[in-house]
């Protein structure tokens, strides 16, 4: 990594007065006075900087030379599926004819774009097993929403306001339970873990006897779990709740695992959402932009959002589903991430999904099995003992390592230190110590062997001399002070 | 094409440490009746040079307008993107990274985003700036959310002013169906202003915002904006501005005329259009509001650096997001528009001081010109005459002309406005919003008359 300085350098402090930035007209042309109304013209000077692009430039490679992306190196993280961003995609959605559009463009004069769009809601369908798509929503969590709205409006049109309760599971991802709250839904927690860590036939019952058959909306489960375990009892689950009508949410979170080889709609749920960003592999961009697009079964297709694409005698239109909850978010959806994503599906065909599926779980269980000795595996048996595939991730804990004080924290500061991305901490929660381990199916035997012996190397050490391990890592950076950050709000620059 | 780097040599050996026999024997925990026995229905695998071929198949059913021949805006506008936007935001580094949970390899990111709420701050008058959500749609749905719930939900309704985006207000319509709010509307004036004493009396103790656009959706401007806000104010309730960033070239910020909360869409600063998204819609309040601002926030914080005391960054203030509050969040929001942010945060300092303020002066002035040029054909009226705008307006066209006007712009590679009825705006099927930017010259707009003018 570049040389560190003690203060960041903010763009602003580059400034030079009246130096001149990038010309995108040139600044000499000269305007007539403009014709707005005096209280409103801006009579104070924005603080913005001038720097010359050269330093522009050097500012933000040095930047981004303080950053690790999958471009970099190994980042392991469990549930986010870092797998490798095809450059090829990249391209695709940089042409003009895609990026260069005005979203009100009228639909008749780009069949082209709608048809493109039309084959990804029918590709995505196949690939989960569902009867009809929406590619609006702009992430995983804007499609749990879009899911939460739509369940509540199911029941809403058969009357049944009492279907408050959404059951969420104890290893859930944090939207899962947000997103029923701000759609109006009391979440009740279900408790896998100590139970086998996956929904049973059994909690199912406790569930229904607890809350009420007639209270219960649905459920919202990842398959496989955040813990990497395969839900093993979906379908007599999925039959029972069905038999009370609840619907049953699908989490695509982990569908890095199941890709071509099984799909949720033939486990029985009714809706899922899709992380592009994961299992289509688009770029996360820091933290976005992702794409989460939603399938239903054919009883809650006429409650999609609007718009969706469809193909009436020939031609592509977008179309507002009967009964649809509304707009989630303007326009289309994230466009952009749609075109990756359908130039991913086109490059692996029928043949590389299934690949994907097959060597995420490869993967996981090759780390899994060369980890289990030296860490806690809490899921790697089944509760009589017999041993336990996982699926494309698992959960180590740092149990063992905790009695010398090495804490999962010191190990995945370790981990940085030696080059690469920590996995995933202290989720689930339920796991103690938890290290979420991801590798996806891009990664090299190569590579996942050097993880593996890090891994080793740090359990060793944390017997032998836990003070070492603590005190690496030589990062550059260290110690960033989160308490201080909350108590100290400094969150923009002032002049 | 694969991206699975396995030779068979490898898998073997993989499954032979795992002690499995075969991928099957791993898929053990799926039942059998669940494992798909047939393909995957998407097309046979394409390399490179198939799907290169297959998206230009697509761009063939599709009628071309190049961008200096759009004249649409609505939210999102034809801006020119510089190259170096589009160079430096497509290091791998950036892009290909996660979210900042692990700051100590992420100081880049970090540091890119709390310049861009620097930026967002500056050119909204406001406090504090999230890191971003999806788009101008759904920030305005945040922001209406955060004003009920700094109201503690005793307050509920919610008053819209004239024009303020269809397609933004039906985002909110969705958003509140979660909690206990109802939208309302201002009625206009004559001329599409909100009208004072009809404001007024739509006040009360129970309203927890209005919602003002600026410029309105049309593209026109309120004079008396910050009166309109203070009325608001003595209300008790918070004041909500939609706001087109690329004005605050020209205009004051909605901060500086009383706004509590300022949301919008800021793909107008170095993003694309995309055909509608990937966006980048900002939220920015005052201070007091900090507690319900949802979305991530990067703070700058002390740190070591190589040994010695130093600064930092790192996402703060976590206690208000969905992987902390879960079922007790007031947004589920995680992965945002980062890698938008990053790129108007380059956009920003790219233009520079100078460079902003001469592109947001050109897209005033290319409106007036446009405006001038075109409010001269015959029959053709301005949509609200003698009012001002900012860089985009109305016309009305002669009975019968308008739809004609528009198909045959196409023809001639040129997208002439919006049409205001398909945004569920009723009633207006005579008329054209228009919109200009700093990429539009004199013989643009010279087209654009032209191809009118052949129809009229």
């Amino acid at each position: 990594m570049a040389a560190v300085n003690r203060e960041p350098i903010l763009i602003f402090e580059r400034s030079q007065p009246g130096r001149e930035g990038t010309q995108v007209r040139p600044s000499k042309e000269k305007l007539p006075p403009p014709q707005l109304p005096e209280g409103l013209k801006r009579t104070a000077p924005l603080p913005l900087p001038e720097v010359a692009e050269i330093d522009l430039v050097r500012h933000y490679v040095h930047l981004s030379q303080s950053n690790y992306g999958v471009d970099t190196g190994f980042y392991p993280l469990g549930s986010c599926t870092m797998k490798y961003n095809p450059k090829l995609t990249e391209a695709v959605s940089a042409l003009g004819g895609f990026a260069a559009v005005h979203p009100l463009q009228p639909a008749s004069t780009l069949q082209g774009l709608l048809r493109m769009m039309h084959d990804l809601q029918l590709w995505l369908a196949d690939c989960t097993g569902m009867d009809a798509v929406s590619l609006q929503p702009a992430a995983g969590a804007q499609g749990e929403f879009a899911g939460m709205l739509i369940f509540r409006k199911y029941f809403d049109l058969k009357n049944e306001t009492a279907r408050k309760v959404m059951l969420v599971p104890d290893s859930a991802h944090g939207t899962n339970p947000a997103s029923a709250h701000i759609a109006g839904f009391e979440v009740g927690e279900v408790q896998c873990a100590g139970r086998g860590g996956i929904m049973t036939l059994e909690l199912t019952e406790e569930a229904i006897a607890k809350f009420g058959a007639d209270r219960i909306a649905g459920i919202m489960l990842t398959n496989p779990s955040t813990l990497g375990t395969f839900e093993e009892n979906i379908l007599s689950v999925a039959r029972r709740l069905h038999e009370i009508d609840a619907q049953l949410y699908y989490d695509g979170a982990n569908l890095n695992a199941l890709l071509g080889l099984a799909r949720p709609g033939d486990m029985g749920f009714d809706l899922v959402h899709l992380n592009l960003h994961k299992s289509f592999s688009t770029p996360h961009g820091g933290g976005g932009p992702g794409s989460g697009p939603i399938g239903v079964k054919g009883h809650l297709a006429d409650l999609l959002p609007t718009p969706v694409v469809a193909l009436n005698d020939g031609v592509y239109e977008f179309e507002s589903p009967a009964r649809s909850i509304g707009r989630v978010k303007l326009f289309h959806g994230q466009f952009l991430v749609l075109v990756r994503a359908w130039a991913y599906i086109l490059m692996n065909g029928p043949d590389g999904l299934k690949r994907i599926g097959e060597n995420a779980v490869l993967a996981a269980n090759y780390l899994q099995a060369r980890l289990k000795d030296a860490y806690e595996i809490p899921y790697a048996t089944y509760p009589d003992g017999s041993p336990r595939y996982c699926m494309h991730e698992f959960v180590a804990s740092a149990e063992k390592q905790s009695e010398s004080g090495v804490r999962a924290l010191d190990i995945a500061k370790a981990l940085l230190n030696d080059g690469f991305h920590a996995p995933t901490i202290y989720f689930p929660q339920i796991v103690h110590e938890a290290l979420m381990i991801e590798p996806t199916e891009t990664e090299s035997l190569e590579v996942l062997d050097t993880f593996a012996e890090a891994m080793l190397k740090y359990a060793r050490l944390a017997q032998e001399n836990p003070e070492e391990l603590k005190g690496l890592p030589n990062l550059a950076v260290k110690h960033l002070d989160e308490v201080y950050a909350a108590r100290n709000l400094n969150v923009r620059w002032k002049p | 094409m694969t991206f699975v780097p396995h030779t068979p040599a490898q898998r073997a050996e993989m499954l032979r440490t795992i002690g499995a026999d075969s991928i099957e024997d791993l898929l053990r925990p799926v039942p059998r009746e669940l494992l798909l026995k047939r393909s995957l229905i998407v097309p046979p695998a394409q390399g490179e040079v198939g799907v290169m071929r297959m998206a230009q198949e697509l761009f063939a059913l599709n009628s071309p307008v190049p961008l200096n021949r759009i004249f649409a805006g609505g939210g999102v506008y034809p801006h020119h993107v510089p190259a170096v936007v589009d160079e430096l935001a497509h290091r791998g580094e950036f892009y290909t990274a996660y979210t900042p949970y692990q700051p100590e390899v992420s100081q880049g990111m970090l540091q890119c985003i709390y310049e861009y709420q620097s930026y967002v701050c500056m050119l909204t008058g406001m406090d504090m700036s999230n890191a971003s959500g999806y788009d101008g749609g759904t920030t305005l749905a945040d922001a209406v959310i955060m004003a009920y719930y700094h109201g503690k939900g005793k307050r509920n309704r919610v008053l819209f002013a004239p024009h303020v985006s269809p397609e933004g207000r039906q985002v909110c319509m969705t958003y509140c169906a979660g909690i206990d709010v109802t939208l309302e509307d201002v009625p206009p004036t004559r001329d599409g202003r909100t009208d004072p004493a009809a404001l007024k009396q739509l006040l009360g103790t129970d309203v927890a915002a209005v919602v003002f656009q600026m410029p309105q959706c049309l593209g026109y401007l309120e004079e008396n904006l910050e009166e309109l806000i203070n009325a608001v104010h003595a209300a008790g309730a918070a004041a909500i501005v939609l706001f087109y960033p690329m004005a605050a070239g020209m205009l004051k910020s909605p901060g500086e005329l009383g706004a509590d909360i300022v949301c919008g869409e800021a793909q107008c600063l170095g993003n694309h259009m995309g055909f509608g998204g990937p966006l980048l819609g900002f939220l920015a309040c005052r201070e007091a509001f900090v507690r319900v601002l949802p979305g991530r926030l990067i703070g700058r914080t002390v740190c070591e650096r190589d040994g010695e005391p130093g600064e930092g960054f790192v996402m703060t203030l976590q206690a208000r997001e969905q992987h902390i509050r879960r079922e007790k969040a007031t947004s589920n929001i995680c992965s945002n528009e980062a890698l938008l942010a990053l790129r108007t945060c380059i956009y920003m300092g790219a233009v520079g001081l100078g460079g902003f303020q001469h592109i947001s002066a050109l897209c005033h002035a290319n409106a007036c010109h446009a405006r001038d040029v075109l409010g001269e054909l015959p029959g053709v009226s301005d949509f609200y005459p003698g009012r001002l705008f900012f860089n985009e307006f109305g016309l009305r066209f002669p009975a019968g002309m308008r739809d004609r006007i528009y198909d045959h712009a196409i023809e001639r590679g040129i997208l002439a406005g919006i049409k205001p009825d398909d945004r569920c705006m009723e009633g207006l099927s005579d008329a054209l919003v228009f919109a200009f930017t700093e990429v539009h010259r004199a013989d643009d707009i010279a087209a654009l008359r032209d191809a009118i003018l052949e129809v009229l």
